[in-house]
């Protein structure tokens, strides 16, 4: 079979679309519901300890309870059982954000666990989910089909919020999950997981585990420094422009998980995340330079969304579920998302003090940083297996080569 | 009709260069005027069974567009008065030439294979020659794949190892199906008790067949006196009232109507 015809096999196959609905509609589900969690705090004008004390029981909730769902779900007969039991939460949750309507302590603290909670417990599993129902072949172009629509659901959804009020964007987002779930339910596999035998790694496992490590230091490092980088590009940037960031990530990210998915398909997962790790390096490498100049601003905003769009792809989709192996692949998710959920709170615990750092020290510091990622993923292994690479190298070779005989012949006769 | 043969194969020591040469020789005997072209760059053959060791012009010289087609054929022709004609090109066995060979890149190989392509109007056209064999490296790589693409008619070579069945198998659904070429497969070496009868061959025939879900076309079986030959001389032109000779008849038969 050819690799077009496989790809497109692949896509339009009952398995992927179930993997597409649940991973789209959890992300296009929770990131408008922060937006909108958020919109609701900026109303009350809250003092900055209330806020932070929001924002912070809603990671820890997330953080917590994404450890914890991974250990509930064995409770549970079948995982699309659990998913499903997370996604109805979730239309319960977006439901219970009404109360953030009139200003109340004690609901606002409740709605901040829940909202982290709805998030956290079944995360895991439903990337774990994508893992599983996915092939190693061609996990990257599916990937980046799924990021590519999760993209375009956030910002359509993300555009109804920010013109809707609190009732109706909490009801928008009710029915937006309730969509979810019952296409899910539609649609889902009858395969709960793939045929080979799964085995339980403990969290200890996980976490010495040397190709585990040699991916995961990069993905912190890389949160670490993007997301600690936010308020200070604000403030360099301004409102106006720092507004454009999301799109960038968004948008240029969208389209450069598509192609960067099949990239990743076609030369290995390690190549394609140390572009993204240099394109970004440089872009603050530029900034740290240039830090008046507004074409430093674009380039940067450019390359962070080129970055974004690998590394969401890869460390949100791919690489956790091929270093799992034959091990379940809940735990890999698991910490795979920890950096990214404990920096964008500990952007937020840094935002305050964003205006007394130098730009031009802090993008110098950040380039460093990310060239120092880089390092480990040196020595990381590649986990798409070359065979695979090299398969798909000589199918494309056969490919073109079938193509220069046609054309050839078709020389011949005239 | 005029036709490019590639004699493929998932390992090495299936009996590919064998099968070809022996294929050569049948087509020849038959009154074929046939050029048989070894392209296992890799692990040159030929030139053992045709002892020739020191040419001017290899088939690497072709293929790097220093000299053409005419000046690598050799005459190999065994005089037997029916008026067939063999000519091979060989593969450079030196091992810089291997070497040579191996680190060609994409670009190269696909310069290479407009000079195979061109072959087809050199030698089937203007040569009037009835059949080129290529005899191919083993396995899945750029060279392989080249001459695949410019033959018309493809044949597996495998072994009742289960490795090699496995490997074919994998082969020929992951990649033939690309080329849509007419592909048959040969059983070589296949041991004799499993075609005593008849009724047996055919039973095997098919369980092959449903193995491989391509058509069979010859199951050859493990002769020790081709095996006591060791490549020394061609089987068919020495031992022509052998089963061997009689199943390579059959099979130039059959590839002439495939």
């Amino acid at each position: 079979m050819g690799e077009k015809a496989a790809i497109t096999k692949s896509i339009f196959q009952r398995e992927f679309l179930s993997v597409l609905i649940i991973v789209v509609n959890a992300f296009s589900w929770y990131f408008p519901l922060y937006i909108l969690f958020q919109n609701a705090l900026e109303q009350f004008q809250l003092d900055s300890t209330l806020l932070l004390t929001a924002f912070g029981i809603q990671a820890v909730a997330a953080i917590g309870f994404a450890i914890i769902g991974t250990t509930l779900l064995k409770k549970f007969p079948r995982r699309d059982l659990f998913l499903t039991v997370w996604m109805f939460i979730g239309i319960i949750v977006s439901v219970l954000l009404i109360t953030l309507e009139t200003f109340n302590v004690a609901y606002l603290l409740s709605v901040s666990f829940l909202s982290g909670f709805s998030l956290g417990l079944g995360f895991p599993s439903c990337l774990a989910y994508f893992g599983d129902h996915t092939k190693v072949e061609n996990r990257g172009l599916l990937a980046g089909i799924t990021f590519f629509a999760s993209g375009l659901a956030i910002l359509l959804i993300g555009l109804i919020i920010n013109f809707s009020t609190l009732v109706t964007g909490a009801l928008i987002l009710a029915a937006w999950r309730g969509i979810g779930l019952l296409l899910f339910l539609l649609v889902k596999s009858k395969k709960d997981y793939p045929q080979e035998k799964q085995f339980e790694a403990p969290y200890k496992a996980v976490l010495f585990d040397k190709s585990f490590l040699l991916y995961f230091i990069p993905w912190t490092l890389f949160c670490a420094v993007n997301f600690l980088g936010v308020p200070i590009e604000i403030n360099l940037f301004g409102e106006e422009l720092g507004s454009l960031m999301p799109i960038g990530e968004y948008g240029v990210g969208g389209f450069v998980a598509l192609i960067g998915g099949w990239f990743a398909d076609t030369v290995g997962r390690k190549r394609i995340i140390i572009v993204g790790f240099v394109m970004l390096g440089i872009g603050f490498a530029v900034l740290g330079l240039f830090p008046g100049d507004v074409l430093s601003w674009y380039l940067y905003i450019i390359v962070d969304g080129i970055a974004w769009g690998i590394f969401s792809l890869m460390f949100y989709l791919v690489i956790w579920s091929e270093l799992a192996g034959n091990r379940t692949k809940e735990k890999y998710y698991m910490l795979g998302v920890l950096p990214f959920l404990t920096a964008s709170y500990i952007q937020i615990l840094f935002t305050p003090f964003a205006g007394s750092v130098e730009a031009s020290s802090a993008f110098s510091l950040a380039s460093f940083f990310l060239f120092i990622a880089v390092l480990p993923l040196l020595y990381a292994p590649e986990t798409m297996p070359e065979k695979k690479i090299e398969l798909k190298r000589l199918q494309k070779f056969a490919e073109d080569a079938k193509k220069a005989k046609e054309k050839y012949e078709r020389k011949m006769e005239k | 009709m005029k036709k490019i043969i590639a004699v493929h194969s998932y390992k090495g020591g299936t009996g590919k260069t064998s099968l070809s040469t022996n294929l050569a020789a049948t087509f020849v005997r038959n009154g074929k005027k046939v050029c048989l072209m070894d392209l296992d760059f890799r692990a040159p053959s030929l030139h053992a069974i045709f002892k020739k060791q020191n040419l001017d012009y290899w088939l690497n010289d072709y293929l790097n567009g220093v000299c053409e087609i005419n000046k690598v054929l050799i005459d190999a022709t065994n005089n037997n008065g029916n008026g067939g004609k063999l000519l091979v090109g060989l593969a450079n066995p030196s091992t810089e030439a291997i070497r040579d060979m191996t680190a060609k890149d994409r670009k190269w190989e696909m310069k290479a294979l407009g000079r195979l392509l061109a072959l087809r109007s050199a030698l089937l056209n203007d040569g009037n020659f009835d059949y080129i064999i290529f005899d191919t490296s083993p396995g899945l790589q750029y060279s392989s794949i080249n001459a695949i693409v410019a033959a018309d008619i493809v044949l597996v070579v495998t072994s009742l190892d289960a490795s090699d069945i496995n490997g074919s198998q994998r082969m020929t659904s992951e990649l033939y199906d690309l080329f849509e070429k007419k592909t048959g497969i040969l059983i070589n070496k296949v041991i004799v008790d499993y075609l005593k009868s008849k009724e047996e061959q055919k039973k095997f025939t098919k369980k092959m067949k449903d193995i491989h879900n391509l058509p069979i076309l010859a199951t050859i079986p493990c002769f020790c006196e081709v095996l006591r030959a060791a490549g020394n001389f061609i089987f068919t032109e020495e031992r022509p009232d052998h089963p061997f000779t009689e199943t390579l008849e059959d099979l130039a038969e059959k590839v002439e109507k495939f």
